[in-house]
């Protein structure tokens, strides 16, 4: 029997370093877990976000998967991207990843992720995901990426997931969430349109929202590997689930001086995450190795991080 | 410093404007979520309490605190006996106040608050039904208890979980709908809510003037200088105020007589009844005009601890007289509310 868990609360994007010469291989897996695993509710396995060039990024690999299943305790959620160039492709990425599973006898509370208008219109949407999930086990997230679609070669009619078809394709009741980027108004049509499953969970993929209007779901995190800590602080504290536990004035302070520190570091990396936090965490030593190169900007960025927090504060 | 010019302050206040919005959209959106969740252990909660013999005891901490008193204050208004209990005082001695007939409402965004849950069991034992309002229905909160009702929100209007809002919105309007849903049940009529505000109908009345309350002609007690103390005592007798004025031929008020200088009077005097009334009264007693108002009344009565006043004008015609019940609705004048 698969766990259905669905966490709330900090789900931490697992930086996810490729080997430039061995495409296979993430550099400090282990250790970015380690330090990321206690602070947060579950991992995103997200291959897609931390590549550079998004026109030939991946889902997760069978031998990824693996490996972060013996890693974690088989209680901890995971969500593992399958999204594919297509529909057939990414049904046939879940399958693949599903063998590992099967073979491992792992029943954890896993959720794949989807960006279905990376390669599939509005249109038909709800069928399409009415066969990904006819032979899973496992739930699905659907993730409404408009700055993702936007970075594609191939222009698309629309970069958003229609209200109208998200409160379709919620009918299936093991579409358990969405991840959301984008303006306010829109997630209030979105949550309108799921309002009737109060199992349904809409995060927050933009960690500026987040820090401005926080989601009562939670947050899909990339800067939790730079401070695993204080995003599980301020996730916490955001979805009132410390409330009491110290007197407030400590309390407001302590988050005060958190949610600062948090929201310097998300300016400087904010144009190029996915570049600028690898750079830092190899700058920690956290990971071997150099990267590809950095621009002059995405260097300062790293430059002004690395002032902020000094090699020897990096360790948890 | 230079002084910002009218594009950048205008640009400035939309940006306000719009932020106000957004805070407000939040706050509105989860209200209207609570619309589309609300279920029938709301229902059931409105019936419990409805056919209890105790009271709702209503728990919190924090901003579910401050809501709690509210939801109090809104019950007791509208006609639900509720009391707050705190419940950290609550484990220094205050759960004695729970009887088993009583009905808690526990409220707790996360149904995680320590010292909320640290009483769970107590109540529990003491056989009290537990409701809870949360936003975490898996919560140790929503576990523990016997109903649950949804009070979850989508998202927070303000950052870092500062300041609760949109969610201490929804548990308040819940216990809005609570109080208002329960006031219909239990058919509360206007005169119910005034019965329940003394405070608001003391203060209404209390502007009225003194002329339209005033007891006025043959009820006010009056005996002429002269007269013995036995007539005085059948005036009194009969008007049932206690005292009775005393004027001059000319109608000028001179003296009142009141049960006070009666017993004064026994005391000093052996054939008191056959003493002409300027033996016993107290001669050029407090006196109010007609154009004063209610609380002018009162603050004389207060400060000189009498609890009839004559009415007379600046010349000492007397018009009428006014009683301490009067003034608060419970004598001869009553109001209507």
């Amino acid at each position: 029997m698969v766990q259905s868990v669905t966490p709330r609360g900090l789900i931490g994007s697992l930086a996810l370093v490729v080997d430039p010469q061995e495409r296979e291989v993430f550099r400090g897996l282990d250790s970015l877990i380690a330090r990321l695993q206690p602070a947060v509710a579950g991992l995103l396995l997200d291959p897609m976000f931390w590549c550079p060039d998004v026109d030939h990024c991946g889902p997760v690999t069978p031998p990824l998967l693996e490996h972060v299943i013996r890693l974690v305790p088989a209680t901890f959620p995971l969500w593992v991207r399958i999204t594919g160039t297509t529909a057939e492709q990414t049904i046939q990425n879940r399958r693949r990843l599903e063998t590992i599973c099967s073979r491992l006898n792992y029943s954890g509370p896993l959720a794949w992720v989807d960006t279905p208008l990376l390669y599939h219109s509005n249109r038909g949407l709800p069928e399409h995901y009415r066969t990904l999930l006819a032979e899973t086990p496992f739930n699905l997230i659907a993730d409404n990426n408009p700055q993702l679609i936007g970075k594609l070669k191939i222009k698309t009619k629309r970069k958003n997931i229609r209200t109208a078809v998200l409160k379709r394709i919620a009918e299936e009741p093991r579409l358990v969430g969405l991840l959301h980027r984008g303006d306010l108004r829109r997630v209030m049509n979105y949550q309108r349109a799921v309002r009737r499953r109060s199992d349904f969970f809409i995060y927050d993929a933009s960690e500026r929202s987040f820090l401005e209007r926080p989601s009562a779901s939670g947050i899909v995190s990339v800067g939790a590997n730079l401070l695993p800590d204080e995003w599980r602080a301020i996730t916490l504290a955001s979805l009132n689930l410390d409330e009491g536990s110290q007197s407030q004035s400590a309390r407001f302070r302590h988050l005060w001086e958190t949610g600062l520190k948090v929201r310097t570091l998300e300016k400087y990396y904010k144009n190029a995450p996915a570049r600028i936090i690898p750079a830092v965490l190899a700058a920690w030593g956290l990971i071997r190795g150099q990267g590809e190169p950095l621009s002059p900007g995405e260097q300062k960025a790293v430059d002004s991080i690395l002032a902020h927090l000094p090699e020897g504060r990096a360790g948890r | 410093m230079a002084m910002p010019n009218k594009k950048n302050l205008r640009r400035g206040a939309a940006k306000i404007i719009k932020e106000a919005k957004d805070v407000l959209r939040i706050e509105a959106e989860g209200i209207l979520n609570l619309v589309d969740r609300l279920g029938p252990e709301f229902a059931e909660a409105v019936h419990w309490i409805y056919k209890t013999r105790g009271r709702v005891i209503v728990t919190g901490i924090g901003k579910s605190g401050i809501v709690g008193r509210k939801i109090v204050a809104t019950l007791n208004s509208t006609g639900t006996k509720a009391l707050f209990l705190h419940p950290v005082e609550a484990l220094h001695g205050d759960l004695g106040m729970v009887s088993p007939d009583d009905i808690v409402l526990a409220l707790s965004n996360s149904g995680e608050t320590e010292e909320l849950t640290a009483i769970l069991p107590t109540l529990r034992s003491l056989g009290t039904r537990i409701i809870a309002l949360t936003g975490n229905l898996q919560s140790t909160l929503g576990r523990s208890s016997d109903l649950v009702i949804d009070a979850g929100v989508d998202r927070e209007a303000c950052p870092l979980g500062l300041a609760p809002t949109a969610s201490t919105t929804a548990m308040l309007a819940l216990g809005d709908a609570l109080g208002v849903v329960l006031l219909n049940r239990k058919k509360f009529r206007p005169e119910d809510f005034h019965r329940c505000h003394p405070g608001g109908v003391l203060g209404e009345r209390l502007q009225v003037p003194i002329r339209e309350i005033m007891r006025i002609g043959s009820s006010v007690p009056l005996v002429k200088e002269g007269t013995s103390v036995a007539a005085a005592l059948e005036e009194m007798d009969v008007k049932e105020l206690g005292a009775t004025l005393v004027v001059s031929d000319s109608a000028r008020l001179v003296g009142i007589v009141t049960d006070g200088d009666l017993r004064r009077g026994l005391y000093k005097y052996e054939a008191i009844l056959r003493k002409p009334v300027e033996a016993i009264m107290s001669p050029n007693p407090k006196t109010v005009q007609a154009d004063g108002s209610v609380a002018d009344a009162l603050g004389i009565m207060e400060d000189h601890e009498i609890t009839v006043l004559p009415v007379a004008s600046g010349q000492g015609e007397i018009q009428g007289i006014l009683h301490l019940h009067d003034l608060l609705g419970k004598g001869h004048i009553r109001f209507e509310p």
